[in-house]
């Protein structure tokens, strides 16, 4: 649902300054806030250039554009200010990292085991793993392909790469462009595509012009709940983080359908927690760019859940989970490996 | 009774430029104006560097002037000026053999201009209207109108000139052809005051025939009003003109955080009391969209209008000459009167170089004028402070010059000076405190002019907030009157502009400001 961007709208409610996590871990003087960026300065255009000092300060949460009344866009100006100012011998340290292991391998962590791969030649479904959860947390991934195996064939092609996603966030459009070339080959057939990665799949549907679901969709909608046989493994409390992307920019229905499918396993108790979907500080650039500010975020996101009373909080995203889990001081798991135990 | 060498009536740019002038010239000089600083034509133009390519073909006179004085401004008064560079374009409708006469006019007044073709005019400004047919490159820029009236007002004030806003003349007395008292009203306190001067000097621009005829002196003048719109945003790089006769609509000017188009002209028969009318907003924008189409969905903020204080002779409105007259009144009974008429922004130091040159003569005063060497304000060096934004700086420094150092000494010192209370045009709340304590600030409108606070496209939805919190810390009250007549002010320019997005904007503000502060405005 892309709608032209249009900074003229702003009424200066301040709507999207209340609502920026990052300003309110951080206040004003570390971040400008969305409106400030997108709206306020871009007016001075000439002048730009001062704001290169705080644009990565922001996580791509869209929660600013979901609370602003007029419906402005603001991440989406971020980041198109983020492509004009692109300057790869001015990045950050972390981002500058992230370009050089794309450039070694495609990927925008480093390599530590070989790429999934997994070979049903005319599978129902192709799993697309992404950075995180293909290198760090392969946990993740196998619990997906789990997962999926109760009622599909799967297949996940050698030589996928990086999506790009981490690449649109620094404003590096180029390398960003050369990867969906690579990745696009790699899905020709008939096969759906599947992410566990709420980053991968808006970048794919926006990007690739392909269309494809983040598991959670994939289980409620292709599958049916009806059909995800669930076992009680014991009393399990749990709370879930609402991840920016898989709330904001995936479907309108997805963060829904975790919640269905928790009510739907027996034992397991959701409790609430203070904003749910309170970005956590794991996306849009910002833990690799600013790693301090995204662990103060997570620690507000671990002291808000363990508040709740439960024993583990859930996060349907390998980037929250690799966020939160550096905050520590409690259990973090992702959704679908959370899942993938309980048939 | 205090002696002054020389009394100036009328602080807006020509005023402040010949108190500069002869103050640099060793006179003893007052400088008076019955409102605020820069509050007629100065404060309500383009705010436009001209180039002098507007009025080649038809005023070669005024183009000269302005291409020489555009490049003096350019160095004396850097601060203040954006060398945005100009282009002159014309639309398939437009007369096509005006061209030539422009390219030749130019040549003759010695305006610097260089015809582009239309691929690169596109590039240089890519606003610009795929239908545009013909392009020309001048040397146009922007410049802020308040910034260099009150950079000539300091500069003056440190070499020794008193000057005062809201001080009215209230009475002139003659004796034996010669004005030997002036009493003036200082409206702040309600006392007259009087003062002996040895010349005095009519820099009242539209008002300058009331002055005038306080002595009995006939001045004629035309009246002329002219319309402006300021829309959101910079919608272009450089400053735009219509390559035609000059009409209404043919200027589009970035400047600051917005672009200023303009303008209108008609003839009105009085200077006070004129406001921007729906028709004239609807027809600038209209006019301006065939050559930046963009603009046909900006968002207008403001309207606002002037009066230009034309010379009589030779037609009205877009024919009459925006050159300059001084009338000297000893040939018609009064021997130490000087009015000037006329004239515009770009040629005021001219204007005053040669109004102070024949009020020299009246006092004896042998020195030569120094204003086209000496600097007014050097764009200040930025250098970056904690807890202040990098384009707060910027801001600060484009708007205060040489008064910069100063004014960020406030904003690092007082407790809370940095906080940020017009975030659409990144004023401090330093500044804000800086300008009240100054003393020429009266109400809150005045600190518009010092610091753009409320010029944004809220108008003075969040900042007015602000402006009372800065204020209370100043004064130790709470001023809500002083808020009131700053809204009051605001609202005149936006009435004629009410639809769409500022429509919600001032329906979103008046809720916030009555519901939540108690603050109402005038009905309308």
């Amino acid at each position: 649902m892309t709608r032209p961007f249009n900074a003229d709208r702003c009424i200066k409610c301040g709507a999207c300054m209340r609502a920026c996590p990052v300003v309110q871990e951080e206040t004003t003087s570390m971040f400008d806030g969305p409106r400030s960026l997108a709206v306020d300065s871009s007016r001075f255009s000439h002048e730009v250039n001062s704001l290169r000092d705080n644009i990565f300060a922001c996580s791509m949460c869209w929660k600013c554009a979901d609370v602003c009344p007029s419906r402005v866009e603001m991440p989406r100006a971020i980041l198109r200010a983020r492509a004009d100012m692109f300057d790869r011998n001015a990045a950050l340290p972390g981002h500058t990292k992230m370009m050089q292991n794309i450039d070694v391998d495609g990927l925008s962590v480093r390599r530590e085991l070989d790429s999934l791969s997994l070979g049903v030649e005319k599978a129902s479904v192709l799993y697309f793993p992404g950075c995180i959860a293909g290198q760090k947390f392969r946990n993740i991934a196998d619990g997906v392909v789990r997962t999926l195996l109760q009622n599909a064939t799967v297949r996940t092609p050698s030589g996928l790469v990086c999506c790009g996603s981490p690449l649109e966030k620094v404003g590096d459009r180029v390398r960003m462009e050369a990867l969906r070339k690579r990745n696009l080959k790699l899905f020709e057939g008939r096969s759906q595509i599947v992410t566990s990665c709420p980053g991968c799949t808006s970048h794919i549907n926006d990007q690739y012009g392909v269309e494809a679901l983040h598991i959670v969709e994939y289980l409620v909608e292709s599958v049916g709940l009806a059909k995800l046989k669930f076992r009680n493994h014991g009393v399990v409390r749990v709370v879930l983080h609402e991840p920016c992307h898989l709330k904001r920019t995936v479907g309108p229905h997805a963060i829904d359908y975790c919640y269905d499918i928790l009510q739907s396993m027996p034992g397991i108790r959701v409790l609430d927690m203070a904003e749910p979907d309170r970005c956590c500080g794991g996306g849009g650039g910002l833990l690799s760019g600013y790693p301090d500010v995204a662990m103060d975020l997570a620690r507000t996101k671990i002291e808000d859940a363990a508040a709740s009373g439960a024993d583990v909080v859930l996060a349907p995203c390998p980037f929250c989970v690799l966020n939160l889990k550096q905050a520590g001081g409690m259990d973090v798991m992702d959704l679908t490996e959370f899942i993938s135990f309980r048939f | 009774m205090p002696k002054v060498d020389v009394l100036i009536i009328g602080a807006g740019v020509t005023g402040a430029g010949i108190a500069r002038d002869l103050s640099m010239r060793g006179a003893s000089v007052m400088l008076l104006d019955r409102g605020d600083f820069c509050s007629g034509a100065s404060g309500s133009n383009h705010g436009m560097l001209h180039s002098g390519a507007r009025y080649a073909v038809k005023d070669p006179e005024s183009a000269k002037e302005c291409a020489s004085e555009a490049n003096i401004l350019r160095k004396i008064a850097p601060a203040f000026i954006e060398d945005t560079g100009g282009l002159f374009v014309s639309l398939p409708e437009d007369d096509f053999g005006f061209a030539e006469k422009f390219k030749r006019g130019c040549n003759n007044a010695g305006v610097d201009t260089r015809e582009v073709d239309v691929a690169e005019a596109r590039e240089m400004e890519p606003s610009l209207s795929s239908d545009m047919v013909r392009a020309f490159w001048v040397d146009d820029g922007s410049i802020d109108p308040f910034g260099l009236t009150l950079g000539n007002i300091e500069d003056a004030r440190s070499m020794g000139a008193k000057v005062r806003n809201y001080c009215e003349v209230v009475g002139i007395d003659v004796d034996d052809y010669t004005i030997d008292a002036v009493r003036f009203k200082d409206q702040r306190t309600g006392t007259v005051e009087s003062v002996t001067p040895g010349v005095v000097l009519n820099a009242a621009g539209a008002w300058s025939p009331g002055i005038a005829a306080m002595v009995g002196q006939k001045l004629p003048l035309r009246i002329d009003k002219g319309t402006l719109v300021v829309l959101n945003g910079r919608l272009c790089k450089m400053l735009v003109n219509r390559l035609r006769p000059p009409a209404d609509g043919d200027i589009v000017v970035p400047s600051h955080s917005s672009t200023i188009i303009g303008t209108t002209s008609n003839g009105v028969s009085s200077a006070d009391g004129n406001i921007p009318t729906e028709s004239e907003v609807t027809f600038l924008l209209r006019e301006t969209a065939k050559v930046i189409p963009g603009i046909a969905n900006a968002r207008a903020v403001r309207a606002y209008c002037g009066v230009r204080p034309l010379i009589p002779a030779g037609g009205g409105g877009r024919s009459a000459s925006r050159n300059f007259r001084i009338i000297d009144h000893a040939s018609t009974g009064v021997y130490n009167l000087v009015s000037v008429i006329g004239g515009k922004l770009t040629t005021y130091r001219l204007m005053a170089e040669k109004i102070s040159d024949l009020a020299c003569e009246k006092i004896n005063n042998r020195n030569r004028c120094r204003t086209a060497k000496e600097t007014i304000s050097e764009m200040p060096t930025i250098d970056p402070v904690p807890g202040i934004h990098d384009l707060a700086l910027l801001r600060m420094a484009k708007k205060n010059g040489s008064e910069y150092q100063n004014v960020l000494e406030q904003c690092v010192s007082l407790p809370r000076g940095k906080e940020e209370v017009c975030t659409c045009e990144r004023v401090l709340r330093g500044e804000i405190q800086y300008h009240l304590r100054k003393g020429d600030v009266r109400n809150a409108s005045d600190l518009v002019k010092r610091t753009r606070v409320g010029m944004g496209y809220c108008q003075g939805g969040f900042c007015t907030l602000g402006i009372i919190s800065a204020a209370m810390g100043v004064y130790k009250t709470a001023p809500i009157e002083y808020i009131e007549s700053f809204l009051n002010e605001r609202n005149k320019g936006i009435s004629s502009i009410l639809v769409g997005e500022q429509l919600r904007q001032e329906m979103f503000k008046a809720h916030l400001l009555r519901s939540v502060y108690g603050i109402r405005e005038e009905s309308r």
